[in-house]
């Protein structure tokens, strides 16, 4: 392996200081709260809070292949093997203090926002039980038609209006809106170069594949609203565009673009990879990675932050979903698609047989595979299975090309 | 009087003759509506039958083509009817916004069934901020156009009023038949008090409540079983399939109070007649609970079954865990931590409405009763 | 002498104990063949044979296991796991847990002061972590299951077969072995599989020491061996390790007849008729 680039070491940096700055926090000066993995941490940033994300923890955890050792410490609970395995491995977690990375620092208080599933919500009220934290709950609700509803928006906005007492509350510090202003903006400044990293891959052939993006994301979720955030992507970009201008390409003959429509399988990124490299096949986007690109309207913060973690893809229609999936085949010129029918992941992916039959029905159909998987517990997934699939998938898509 | 029980138990096994019936006679709409929360005072007041959408048993085979099989076994189950036209007479359809799996079956739904009238209940899952009840309010009378646009008929208030009224004595009437099943379990068994507490949910409730008032003082001195060996608590969303009541009966366990979303959750809460209609239903959602569906930041589940045991003199908790539901699998760790640490036995049974072998179950539940029939713990 | 008989009629074997006085075993008998076909009359019958008696010398019969229910013989039916505690409390007295791992159905009993049963947890619908499991992935494999412990007992490194699902699990064999994993390797890998699906059960209800193995698969070394290391205890294999919950149920027999008569102060028992 070549030596570490810039961007790589600066994220890196931006990993360990992450975790490791609640663990050192003065929590009258710095507190810590833990959110969901869309949550309006604009408003914890403008009063210094450091907020960590229990569902990224869980992501590493599957990464590092402890997603079935802390699973079953919570399912010895009494935690169903049925429920999102993120919130087991946090749960397991919990309990044995286990965790790739010294585990995540204690809460003073809990922020989650249902606009990703309702069972986020679940998963924080026995967080709150646990840790006997308070806990705020930003409802987003779920819209099933083309238009977010105007009501739906007011109820959010005020809801968002109510945070910020709360959290003036629970951190005895006030808010400033005009640093609440400044982060809003960052996000801005953050949201708009990880949208242009990830339209590099429009290129031909792409310079990175979207298993570099599940690495690349971790700030824009972890840390969006921070300068170090906006300079990692700084640096990240012009690496990349480097890579375009020199016509790298990522998978050697990129003979198929595809992508990923699901929540990555995160014990079998390295092996999916390879396979995917073997055929020829770049998976050069993906519908998760973007679900963090959020733009505020700086005229109008807060309703249009309530429209903005209201729109998050998997909180809204079948229809809607089908519009950003064919949007993506024809910017990205892609050839097939790879749905996760993920166990842990129910808005993700109820409704995909029916997404994959309105695909086919419409103006431009690709071919498509499904896999039955789970982002963080292996024992929910057969590589065999995948591995079959992904071959017959290639086949198709030979014959599809060639046809 | 046996005539009027055995036509509640038949409503609620076999429910569509009597619906194809109301709507001959009446000419009016069917309005059917998934779990959990309904404010079926509005359908009623608009002049339509609400008739729940509750799943059932049945193959599941059409319906698999839509969902996975990690889907809990109620929507499974209404996606499958709807698929083989069991749901043919019912006009519009009403999906709350209870969890992932309904939530994400309404758009699967659309998706099917694009020209047949649906509404999308999105409830507030908040409902502790000062919007709340403008959002509910603004839902509501979203429903009451889309009920309008469905049935023509636009209640007046009077019509809202009374409609309200005649809920609030169904749910009355319902308590006083729970209150009968603790007072005296051996007036019926507990698969008929399961059935007459669901047939309400396919008939007129005028008609529900006539029957059920006529029942009430002959049930009072009905005997069918003798006096129960060990009482026990029920909680969950259903107790579903109905042999599992039926073992139950057999062995002689008796629920004398439940905690089941097909049951206590909803009938809880009257309305509040002093206030303007719809005013009245906004202020009774917000006051329902607790539910595992309902956002409960203080995990008061425990407490209220803890409480359910002490007042009615139970044994034991039956956790009746719909497979899949998220909302009753988390809440169950926290639950049994605080049943263990009161010191009140309980059984975990995971449910599904399609399960046909029922061997493991009478295991569990025979188990169970021998455990509690050796009286407390030394 | 009063002789009583306990019949465990299970998914693949129908299991038969007679007992004399409550104390001493006359005859075990297993048969193949459980609430299919006539299992439940042949060990009836061996056992009677064996002992060399009568039918009309039982007193008592108790039945217990899946085929209870539909088993004519039996004058009452307890369930297996009141039966399982019974049976293994017998046979020790120090048995505070009792792991019985049978073909369909896996459970771990928590047994309280005088064996009576304080809690208990079962597998879910899937067949992780019973016999079947184990017959599936023999079948993978193409041995016979008893072979499957002789091979698993010295493997060179262990393979991980993750799945709980048997369907996926039986895919993931097959990928070891078309990756030339040795089978003694592929086997202790479906061993500890096994034993990690039972050890989450012991956690749920909590474990406590002594331990003991009870039901058909706690003749398999290669899963004992697995699940004691998994659970970090010793773990105890009675004589009557297949045949418990037959003994627990031909005990409860005894005490149904010896309170009738008036004889001792047995445990209570509660009488459930089908």
């Amino acid at each position: 392996m070549s030596e570490m680039s810039r961007a790589a070491n600066y994220l890196l940096g931006l990993t360990m200081l992450y975790y490791s700055a609640p663990r050192q926090a003065d929590r009258k000066k710095n507190p810590v709260a833990w959110c969901s993995s869309i949550a309006p941490v604009e408003f914890l940033r403008a009063l210094d809070v450091l907020p960590l994300f229990p569902e990224n923890h869980a992501a590493l955890i599957g990464a590092r292949k402890m997603g079935v050792e802390l699973a079953e410490a919570a399912e010895a609970i009494g935690y169903s093997n049925d429920i999102c395995s993120y919130a087991r491995a946090d749960i397991g977690h919990i309990l044995t203090g286990k965790s790739p990375v010294d585990g995540l620092a204690r809460p003073d208080f809990l922020v989650c926002c249902n606009n990703i599933c309702g069972t986020v919500v679940k998963w924080y009220e026995n967080l709150a039980r646990h840790f006997q934290v308070p806990l705020f709950l930003l409802d987003t609700p779920f819209n099933h038609e083309r238009e977010i509803p105007e009501f739906s928006l007011r109820y959010v906005e005020a809801q968002l209006r109510e945070l910020i007492p709360w959290l003036e509350g629970v951190t005895g510090r006030e808010f400033d809106f005009e640093r609440f202003r400044e982060i809003c903006l960052l996000t801005n400044e953050t949201s708009r170069l990880w949208r242009e990293v990830l339209d590099l891959a429009k290129h031909r052939p792409a310079p990175f594949t979207a298993f570099d993006t599940f690495n690349y994301m971790a700030p824009i979720v972890t840390m969006r609203g921070t300068p170090e955030a906006l300079e990692y992507y700084r640096l990240l970009l012009e690496e990349l565009r480097q890579k375009v201008n020199e016509g790298a390409a990522a998978v050697g003959a990129e003979k198929y673009r595809l992508l990923w429509n699901g929540i990555p399988v995160w014990f079998a990124l390295r092996p999916m990879l390879q396979l995917m490299s073997r055929h020829g096949a770049n998976l050069v986007c993906s519908t998760y990675t973007s679900a963090w690109v959020l733009e505020f309207d700086p005229d109008n913060l807060l309703g249009s932050m309530a429209e903005a973690y209201t729109a998050i893809l998997i909180n809204q229609s079948l229809g809607l979903k089908l519009d950003n999936l064919e949007k993506l085949l024809r910017e990205y010129g892609l050839d097939g698609i790879i749905h996760h029918s993920n166990r842990s992941c129910k808005p993700y992916c109820f409704g995909l047989y029916d997404l994959s039959r309105q695909l086919q029905a419409g103006s431009h159909p690709v071919p498509e595979m499904i896999f039955d998987g789970d982002q963080t517990d292996p024992r929910h997934f057969s590589w065999a299975q995948f591995e079959t699939r992904f071959q017959s998938f290639m086949e198709t898509l030979a014959a599809s090309s060639s046809g | 009087m046996e005539h009027v029980l055995q036509s509640l138990l038949e409503a609620a096994r076999n429910p569509a003759p009597a619906i194809a019936g109301w709507k001959q006679a009446s000419g009016g709409k069917v309005v059917g509506w998934l779990p959990i929360y309904v404010p079926e005072e509005l359908i009623h007041a608009a002049g339509a039958l609400p008739v729940s959408l509750w799943g059932g048993k049945t193959e599941i085979a059409r319906a698999d083509a839509h969902l996975q099989g990690f889907a809990c076994s109620v929507v499974r189950a209404v996606l499958e009817y709807g698929l083989k036209g069991t749901y043919n007479m019912v006009d519009g359809f009403i999906f709350p916004s209870t969890c992932d799996h309904i939530q994400n079956t309404s758009d699967i739904w659309a998706a099917v069934f694009p020209d047949r009238p649906k509404f999308d209940l999105v409830y507030p899952a908040n409902r502790r901020s000062s919007a709340s009840a403008a959002y509910l309010e603004q839902l509501f009378t979203a429903l009451q156009e889309w009920l309008e646009g469905l049935t023509g008929c636009r209640p007046s208030e009077t019509k809202l009023r009374e409609s309200i009224g005649t809920y609030n004595r169904y749910r009355s009437l319902s308590a006083e038949l729970a209150s009968l099943r603790s007072a005296r379990p051996e007036c019926l068994t507990g698969l008929e008090f399961a059935l007459i507490t669901k047939a309400a949910l396919f008939m007129e409730k005028e008609e529900y409540n006539r029957r059920l008032a006529e029942l009430l003082p002959w049930l009072a001195n009905r005997t069918v079983r003798p006096q129960p060996k060990v009482r026990l608590v029920a909680s969950g969303i259903m107790a579903e399939p109905e042999e599992i009541l039926e073992i139950l009966d057999e062995l002689g366990g008796v629920v004398v109070a439940d905690d089941l979303a097909l049951g206590a959750r909803t009938l809880r809460a009257p309305s509040d007649e002093r206030l303007p209609p719809l005013s009245a239903l906004v202020d009774r959602h917000l006051r329902l609970g607790p539910c595992s569906t309902l956002y409960d930041c203080r995990k008061e589940r425990g407490a209220h079954l803890l409480g359910l045991a002490a007042r009615h003199n139970a044994d034991g908790v039956l956790f009746l865990s719909m497979k899949f539901c998220e909302a009753e699998e988390f809440d169950y760790p926290v639950v049994k931590a605080e049943l263990e640490a009161a010191g009140l036995p309980h059984l975990f049974l995971e449910v599904e409405q399609q399960m046909s072998a029922l061997g493991q179950v009478r295991t569990r539940l025979q188990a169970f009763l021998e455990i509690l029939a050796q009286g407390p713990k030394l | 002498m009063t002789l009583t008989m306990g019949v465990d009629l299970g998914s693949i074997t129908a299991k038969c104990v007679l007992l004399q006085d409550g104390c001493r075993v006359l005859a075990d008998r297993v048969v193949k063949g459980g609430m299919v076909g006539d299992g439940a009359e042949k060990a009836v019958r061996e056992a009677l044979e064996q002992a060399g008696v009568s039918q009309t010398d039982v007193a008592y019969i108790v039945a217990t296991g899946y085929g209870r229910v539909i088993f004519s013989g039996a004058r009452e039916e307890v369930s297996e796991i009141g039966c399982h505690g019974k049976g293994a409390f017998f046979q020790d007295p120090r048995v505070r847990t009792v792991i019985d791992i049978g073909g369909q159905d896996a459970k771990v009993i928590r047994l309280g002061t005088g064996g009576r049963v304080l809690n208990f947890a079962m597998n879910e619908k899937c067949a992780a972590g019973t016999g079947r499991f184990l017959e599936v992935m023999a079948q993978a494999l193409s041995a016979p299951v008893a072979e499957l412990a002789r091979l698993g007992g010295r493997p060179a490194g262990k393979v991980n077969i993750s799945s709980t699902c048997t369907v996926f699990a039986e895919s993931e064999v097959i990928s070891h072995l078309a990756a030339g994993r040795p089978v003694a390797d592929i086997a202790a890998g479906i061993h500890e599989s096994i034993a990690r699906r039972i050890a989450g059960l012991a956690y749920r209800v909590g474990l406590e020491e002594k331990v003991m193995v009870t039901g058909g698969v706690a003749q398999n070394e290669g899963v004992v061996a697995a699940l004691a290391e998994k659970l970090g205890c010793e773990l105890l294999v009675p004589r009557f390790a297949q045949t418990n919950g037959a003994l627990g149920a031909a005990i409860f027999a005894f005490e149904k007849v010896s309170k009738s008569s008036g004889e001792t102060g047995a445990a209570d028992v509660k009488k459930t008729e089908g």
